[in-house]
Parts: C-alpha cells; structure tokens; sequence
C-alpha cells in the first residue's frame, strides 16, 4: 500500500473506527515502520491534548452576561424613554424657527428661508460676476 | 446557562485563543442567544445552537482582527506587522498544555480550526459538526485530519523546544 494512503488510514483512525480490513492493514503497516507508531502516538497525543483543553469553569462569567444584559435594557428603555420628548422638543424648535422667520421677513417661502426674498435680478448677476 | 458556559467558552477559546476578546464573544453568545429566543423553535438541540452561535461570532472576530491588521498596515506603510493578540505570551516552553494546545489551534486554518474544535475538543459527531458548519460530512473528515495533523507538526515542534 502507497505511503500516503496509509497516511491517510492512520489519521482517520485517530478521529473514527475504521473497518475490520482497514485495521488490519493499518496494523501491518505500524508493525513494519517505526516512523509510522511514533507518528500514531504523536497523533493520539495531540487529540488528548486537545480533548484535555476545556476551560476551568468561571464562577463570574454568569453575572458578566446578567449585567450586559441588564445594561442593554435600560439603554432600550431610556431611548423608549426619552423618543416622545426629543421627538417634540425638535417639533418645538422647528416651530418656533418657522414663527421666526414668518416674522422677520414676513413670509415662509424658498427664497425666505435662505434669505433671499429681498435681492433683485440685478444684485444677483452681481454676485456671481464677484 | 450554568450548563453550557463551559462548553461555549471552550468553542471560543479554542477558535479565538487565549485573549481578552474571547470572554466578550463568549458573553456576546449568551447575549445574542437571549435577544433571539423568540426564534429558537427547539429543532435544533440548544448546546448545537449555541456552538453555531460561537463559531460565527469567533469568525467574525477573526475577520474583525484581520481588518484591523490590514489597515494598521495600510497606515504605517511598513513591513512591521502587529503582533497578534493569539500570539502574546506565545513562548511555548512556559506554557501548560491547555495554552499550548489553544495557542497550537491558532497557527490552522481557520476552517480546520472550526472543526477540530467543535469534533475534539467539544465531542460533537460528525454529523452535528456539518450541521453546525453547514458543511458535507466527507469536508468534516477530511478538514479533521488535516487540521489534527497540521496541529500534531505545530506542537511536536514546539515541544521538541
């Protein structure tokens, strides 16, 4: 058998059962290449270490997700809180820019709104030209 | 929670290694979990559900650190790179085997990463890790031992220092 099929054969026997014949030629094959067992017992400890590498338990870490939780909520709850009152308090402001505005230059047109409503034709050539 | 803390914080350690992030997505996993219980309609097992939860947010995490490596260097304009942050502390004589298996995991693939952890490390099937991953079954074997074998040479070499 090819070098790199029983490559193959013994890394998968590190990860699943293989089939009666597939041992057997495995076996063959570990008892003729001393490569080949020190490869099996470098593979088999590699997965012992990797099985073994579960973290200690973290008594805090419970209350740390509590608390982020608990702390996402109150942002919610104060932005729920507080929508209506910014929500009117920017209807107020635009209100009260609008009354302003009608006021001072006696009406709420385009050409009022950016301050225009009093230039002529001519200025405005003038300013372009400038 | 009790119950499966230890199981995400091993998924996450293992795809993220031993860095102060890992705890946040650990947390973020549990965070996410709670906000999106509406749409967990118990088809899946909850620790499945939770892993699949971990292993997208690690990956993210990942992206997010390769981003960030990308434009320091874009800004430094030079050939020094950042250290990784899996990299801190990454002499491997002082390390126990549990850092220097995380550590080792950080030097694959991400992809074999993914399934080495959740097939070895957290005792998935074959069938659960594609599931997971949303992978065929014949990718999970043939990431798997390519991933054990590439992390066998990572800790031979580190062991043989």
């Amino acid at each position: 058998m090819e070098p790199n099929n029983i490559k193959k054969l013994l890394l998968r026997s590190i990860t699943e059962p293989l089939s009666k014949d597939e041992q057997e030629r495995l076996n063959t094959a570990l008892a003729r290449s001393e490569d080949l067992r020190t490869e099996q017992e470098q593979l088999m400890l590699t997965r012992e270490l990797i099985q073994q590498a579960v973290p200690a338990a973290d008594p805090g870490f419970s209350l740390r997700v509590l608390q982020r939780l608990d702390k996402g909520r109150k942002e919610v709850a104060l932005v729920v809180q507080l929508f209506p009152r910014v929500a009117a308090a920017c209807v107020a402001v635009v209100f009260a820019l609008s009354l302003f505005l009608y006021f001072e230059a006696g009406s709420l047109s385009a050409d009022a709104l950016v301050g225009l409503e009093d230039l002529s034709v001519e200025e405005a050539v003038a300013l372009t030209e400038y | 929670m009790q119950r499966h803390e230890q199981q995400v914080r091993a998924t996450v350690l293992g795809m993220l290694g031993p860095v102060a992030e890992a705890d946040d997505v650990a947390q973020e996993v549990f965070i996410r979990f709670f906000r999106s219980l509406d749409n967990f309609r118990g088809d899946a097992q909850l620790t499945t559900y939770l892993s699949r939860i971990a292993i997208n947010l690690s990956l993210n995490e990942l992206k997010r650190r390769q981003r960030a490596q990308k434009r320091f260097l874009f800004w430094q304009r030079s050939d020094i790179s950042i250290p990784d942050p899996a990299d801190e502390h990454s002499d491997p004589a002082r390390m126990d085997d549990q850092q220097l298996v995380r550590q080792a995991l950080q030097h694959i693939d991400a992809d074999y990463r993914s399934v080495v952890v959740l097939r070895l490390l957290d005792g998935y099937s074959v069938k659960e890790t594609a599931e997971i991953l949303n992978i065929p079954m014949g990718t999970v074997g043939s990431r798997l031992t390519r991933g054990l074998d590439k992390l066998k040479e990572v800790i031979v070499r580190w062991k043989a220092m």
